[in-house]
């Protein structure tokens, strides 16, 4: 660790947090109705485009008819992008004249891109044709859209008393991606644009390099992907090595800069949320958990990715850093991004639920690779659109029910009850999540299929299938990539644990909106509990590191602690 | 019920239309006019010909210029299949692969002592495209190039100097040496040192150059 490479990641991460309290104060006047100072502009395309679809945007339904439409609308999406792909060679912009996609890895791209996890069992480069990375574009803006807006309906749930309708799904979903995704992805294209990342439709060009040899370079409408696949913490890059291919991510600073898009948006969702509910030291808590938690594992992965391979250093290597010499563990880094940067940006893109990677994560050390996985379990250091902040509530409703019963009251929260029903959902939505990693891990070590499709032996082979599931269910998309998932097995298994990860959670978590919004406000007493300050903080991080370690420990001991004890022991696995 | 599907159907393709047309040629369209260099892909013409691009390495193994790293992308920097070695720190194969990856640098640069091989220059990029090596990875090479070339030390190391990318802003990332580039300057002083191991070297770009032409 050096002094120079904490300070850009103190930069960077500063930067968000101040980009994040102006955006969070726009996106709740957006979808409080207020008004905006982009309205001039969006406002009449807004109205056109509601008019065209025959909708009364004023027109509010209740959670159930929110979600139901949400998710018809995601399954027609979902349709439109699998025949694309499935028929790529029969539509234009295929230069390569690659074939259409076969039907299995198809149906996990487009559920994978839909629920905006970005899981990738093709490389982009080799199978793609420019028209559908376009079509993978399109669901990379809706399914972020998606997410946010049940967000927001679930927000309204715990706003509004003794109502009933959580908003119009149509208005909402417009309005995301009118007034913020379109707008943002343009801009970071342009940016992304004038550091280095190409834009084109030629696929390939041809070139005979200085010293006589051949080289193939893969090319295409790559900036219009990075900026929407970063903002929408989709992750899904257009290159099989996703940022760790230069023309996706040209330098370092566009490394910090796609850090930036990452994270900026899932932070000012945390204190949007605090402005809509009225309450912002409730909200500030909230992101206090969440960045002690993403600090402390960025201080892990930091710490471990600058110390080295041990095996090297005995073998020769230098691998402590000084001046003209980077140090640490550079298997699968890019030398001038280098091991901050690097390690900033596989922590984040693992918090923030991205999945984009700048370096070869299946080549991290063990404890890093550890905290990486386990960011995905927890799943609410932010976390992806909208649904991080969903998680981190369904822990609060946890954790206020386990403190309510230590001090034997009814427990409430933000002036509502919470009840048998809240709690059911909320444990169920927890469990679910750890059920559909765990079981699934499981099978897929039990049957040769399975295990097939390992890459490093030892420990760390029981890593990567962990880690793909883990991946999968919190909607990531990220890999430990020696993994080969492109097979029949990996194809639906992963395809199955995506579609249920995503969905299951996100209906129990609205159903508490729907459940909390028929609610009386009780007033304020002597004894509630009050849901900010440093108690709050402690019973919310003590819930979520008591249930995220009882829950996921033993299949981390497996995996890369024991990986990690055996390094220190200098045993090598073949 | 038919209502509300045609109003979900009819969502679908107007965001279709938006977000992936539109917004993709709305980008390709401001890259043409205000960045053409950039969103063709950063390519290094000589002779109008384009022989490469400044972001994406190229399979330098020659011993008389700048090697870069080892790459897992295909067979060498291909460009067309991007990834790494993704080998894990504790696998044996991967340690047994090293060593020989080693033991090849310090035989080809044998000034260079065990314990003070830059670490970049023997692992792979994550993508195995990436131009960058380590200042002390390219200082490491002087010694063989200009013994191989005739070029004296001092000239390279100047050169080396001349092309570091420090910290961007002085700030983002960890220094280093963008290999094309400086094999291309280095091209030219091989040319103004060595005219007839100019002409060796890149006999076969040449060749290749005017068959093509």
């Amino acid at each position: 660790m050096t002094y120079t490479g904490v300070l850009q990641i103190l930069i960077t991460l500063a930067t968000m947090v101040i980009a994040a309290v102006p955006l969070s104060k726009y996106l709740a006047h957006v979808f409080n109705g207020e008004a905006t100072f982009l309205d001039g502009i969006i406002n009449p395309v807004e109205s056109l485009t509601l008019k065209f679809l025959k909708v009364n945007g004023n027109e509010e339904t209740d959670w159930i008819k929110y979600l139901k439409i949400g998710i018809i609308v995601n399954f027609f999406m979902l349709a439109i992008v699998y025949l694309i792909l499935r028929f790529q060679n029969f539509l234009p912009l295929n230069q390569m004249h690659y074939p259409g996609i076969s039907w299995a890895l198809d149906f996990n791209t487009a559920i994978s891109f839909i629920t905006n996890t970005n899981w990738q069992n093709y490389a982009g480069e080799e199978a793609l044709s420019n028209f559908s990375q376009m079509a993978l574009v399109f669901l990379q803006f809706t399914s972020a859209a998606t997410g946010l807006v049940f967000a927001v309906a679930f927000i309204r749930g715990l706003v509004r008393r003794e109502a009933k309708y959580v908003g119009n799904f149509y208005a909402d979903f417009i309005k995301a991606i009118y007034r913020l995704f379109l707008p943002l992805a343009i801009i970071f294209a342009v940016i992304m644009l004038w550091q280095g990342v190409p834009q084109t439709f030629v696929m390939q060009k041809k070139v005979t390099n200085m010293t006589g040899i051949k080289q193939k370079l893969s090319m295409g409408p790559v900036a219009s992907m990075v900026s929407i696949e970063n903002l929408g913490t989709n992750g899904g890059g257009f290159y099989d090595a996703n940022a760790a291919q230069p023309y996706e991510n040209p330098n370092p600073f566009t490394n910090a800069l796609t850090v930036f898009m990452m994270g900026t948006i899932p932070i000012a969702l945390f204190l949007m949320y605090g402005i809509m509910i009225g309450n912002k030291k409730h909200a500030w808590t909230l992101f206090a958990v969440a960045m002690t938690l993403l600090l402390v594992c960025l201080a892990i992965v930091y710490s471990q990715e600058a110390h080295g391979n041990p095996f090297l250093a005995k073998l020769g290597v230098n691998i402590v850093a000084s001046k003209n010499n980077p140090g640490g563990n550079m298997e699968g880094k890019q030398e001038h991004i280098g091991i901050a940067q690097t390690s900033l940006f596989a922590t984040a893109t693992t918090a923030f639920t991205t999945g984009n990677v700048d370096s070869a994560h299946d080549s991290f050390m063990p404890l890093s690779g550890m905290v990486l996985i386990a960011e995905m379990m927890l799943n609410l250091i932010f976390g992806g659109k909208g649904v991080g902040l969903l998680n981190m509530l369904t822990m609060v409703i946890i954790a206020v029910f386990i403190a309510g019963l230590m001090v034997g009251r009814t427990p409430e929260f933000l002036g509502k009850k919470i009840e048998a029903k809240e709690v059911k959902l909320a444990t169920l939505a927890m469990f679910a999540h750890a059920f559909i990693i765990l079981i699934p891990f499981a099978i897929a070590l039990a049957v040769p299929a399975g295990l097939a499709g390992i890459l490093n032996p030892g420990p760390h082979g029981l890593s990567e299938i962990l880690y793909a599931y883990t991946s999968t269910v919190a909607n990531n998309g990220s890999a430990f990539a020696g993994l080969n998932g492109n097979t029949l097995f990996y194809n639906i298994s992963l395809g199955l644990t995506i579609f249920f990860g995503r969905y299951i959670p996100i209906i129990c978590q609205v159903a508490i909106a729907g459940s909390l919004i028929k609610k009386k406000s009780i007033p304020e007493s002597a004894g509630t509990f009050p849901a900010h300050g440093f108690l709050f903080y402690t019973v919310v991080m003590a819930t979520i590191l008591l249930v995220g370690a009882l829950t996921f420990f033993p299949a981390l001991a497996l995996g890369p602690v024991a990986e990690h004890f055996a390094m220190i022991k200098g045993h090598l696995f073949y | 019920m038919i209502k509300e599907l045609i109003k979900m159907i009819k969502l679908t393709v107007l965001l279709y239309i938006v977000c992936s047309l539109g917004y993709t040629f709305l980008i390709w369209g401001i890259g043409k006019i205000a960045f053409p260099f950039q969103a063709g892909g950063s390519l290094v013409y000589k002779n109008s010909k384009p022989i490469g691009s400044m972001l994406i390495g190229e399979k330098f193994t020659s011993p008389y210029i700048f090697n870069g790293r080892p790459s897992y992308a295909g067979n060498g920097y291909n460009g067309t299949e991007s990834g790494g070695s993704n080998y894990a720190p504790t696998n044996g194969k991967y340690i047994r692969h090293e060593k020989k990856l080693i033991n090849n640098f310090l035989k080809e640069n044998p000034s260079v002592k065990k314990g003070e091989i830059p670490v970049d220059i023997v692992t792979g990029s994550g993508s195995g495209l990436g131009p960058y090596i380590s200042i002390a990875a390219a200082f490491d090479q002087v010694p063989r190039i200009s013994s191989l070339t005739g070029i004296p030390k001092s000239a390279l190391y100047m050169l080396v100097k001349r092309n570091i990318s420090y910290r961007q802003f002085g700030i983002f990332g960890t220094p280093g040496v963008n290999t094309v580039k400086l094999n291309l300057k280095l091209s030219l002083l091989i040319k103004k040192y060595n005219f007839k191991l100019y002409k060796l070297i890149f006999k076969g770009f040449l060749f290749k150059y005017t068959i093509n032409n």
